[in-house]
């Protein structure tokens, strides 16, 4: 028998004794534990945004400081920055607006207000005139009756 | 001498369709008031009918009419004035009837409510109408009447409307009444609302 035939049927009984063995699971992976995210109200969603806006507005003087200085130095530097386009990703699940253009500090604009309309002619607001119910047709049947008149009066002479 | 006849025909002739153009608008005027007459009494039974309905609901509720729609009825008993008035001061709505002014409140509801009309049709009698008569409304919320309070005349174009906390009826109409042409001042008579017992409703 040659010593391959012997390594052959070694490896042959190891196999088949290894199926035989039932895999045994001596302990439980316990996962780790999460933290309870609290329930955050929207007050504090708004907040958020607000915070976001600032840092990416500290991100935007921090790049206008850089290529200033790039600048200074004589480096080439292009004026695209995706930091500045970046909208900060909000983990409160509030859509966060992209921050407007010019946020340094300006009065906040709420952009959806729209001014009342005026009220239309021939409807009432404070200090309206009284409406205009004058009729042309008196001063018309008037002018009728008299042309009708004096026409007769020319054609009998 | 033939010249004169034609000038006297071509007289006549226009003399006769400026007489048409009027008779005609007193025509339609008549039957915009008759129709809207009728469409007040359908409002009326139709408001008896959804009347429980509404109830049930939980009050009275009245939308912004359309233009032209009847919203109430006037009376002055005695001026022997009975009229449809209907939403809108426009030409088309105060040829039907007096007009509601839009934006200004229902007759019986809080606010000032006002009611316009042609001095030469609907409002012929305004100018009779005295303080202490009695003018009474009827809308789709039910009856109301008012005391005469006030009489007003007031240049065209000044500041003549304005809000009021408490029920108040204004009857507007053009000023001097008989006068033919724009008419240069504005008649204002304001009523207020008598209570309820007063009223024997």
């Amino acid at each position: 028998m040659s010593p391959f035939r012997h390594i052959a049927l070694a490896a042959i009984a190891l196999a088949v004794s290894a199926t035989v063995v039932p895999a045994q699971f001596t302990t439980v992976v316990v996962p780790p534990p999460t933290k309870e995210r609290p329930s955050i109200p929207r007050s504090m969603r708004t907040d958020t945004t607000k915070r976001d806006t600032s840092a990416v507005e500290r991100l935007k003087e921090m790049s206008a400081w850089v290529d200033s200085a790039a600048v200074a130095m004589g480096i080439e530097t292009t004026r695209a920055d995706s930091l500045v386009q970046t909208v900060p990703a909000d983990t409160a699940g509030v859509p966060v607006a992209p921050p407007a253009a010019d946020t340094t500090g300006g009065p906040v604009v709420d952009t959806l207000w729209r001014p009342a309309p005026a009220p239309a002619p021939g409807e009432f607001r404070e200090g309206a005139p009284a409406p205009d119910t004058a009729t042309p047709f008196p001063l018309l049947a008037l002018l009728g009756a008299s042309l009708i008149g004096a026409g007769a009066l020319l054609r009998r002479r | 001498m033939r010249g004169r006849r034609l000038a006297g025909t071509a007289m006549i002739v226009a003399g006769a369709a400026l007489l048409t153009a009027a008779a005609g608008d007193v025509a339609r005027a008549a039957v915009a008031r008759d129709a809207a007459r009728a469409e007040w009494d359908r409002r009326l039974a139709r408001e008896a009918v959804v009347a429980v309905e509404r109830a049930a609901r939980g009050g009275y509720e009245l939308a912004a009419p359309r233009r032209g729609t009847p919203v109430a009825r006037l009376r002055v008993p005695r001026l022997g004035l009975d009229e449809i008035v209907v939403e809108g001061v426009g030409d088309a709505e105060l040829r039907a009837g007096p007009g509601h002014l839009p934006g200004s409140a229902f007759p019986g509801d809080s606010g000032n409510s006002v009611i316009s009309a042609h001095r030469d049709r609907h409002f012929r009698a305004l100018g009779k109408l005295a303080i202490g008569d009695t003018v009474e409304t009827e809308t789709l919320a039910g009856p109301a009447r008012w005391v005469v309070t006030k009489r007003t005349i007031v240049r065209r174009g000044r500041p003549a409307l304005f809000s009021t906390a408490e029920p108040v009826l204004t009857l507007t109409t053009c000023w001097p009444i008989q006068a033919l042409g724009p008419a240069p001042e504005r008649l204002l008579y304001e009523a207020r609302l008598l209570p309820v017992a007063a009223a024997d409703l």
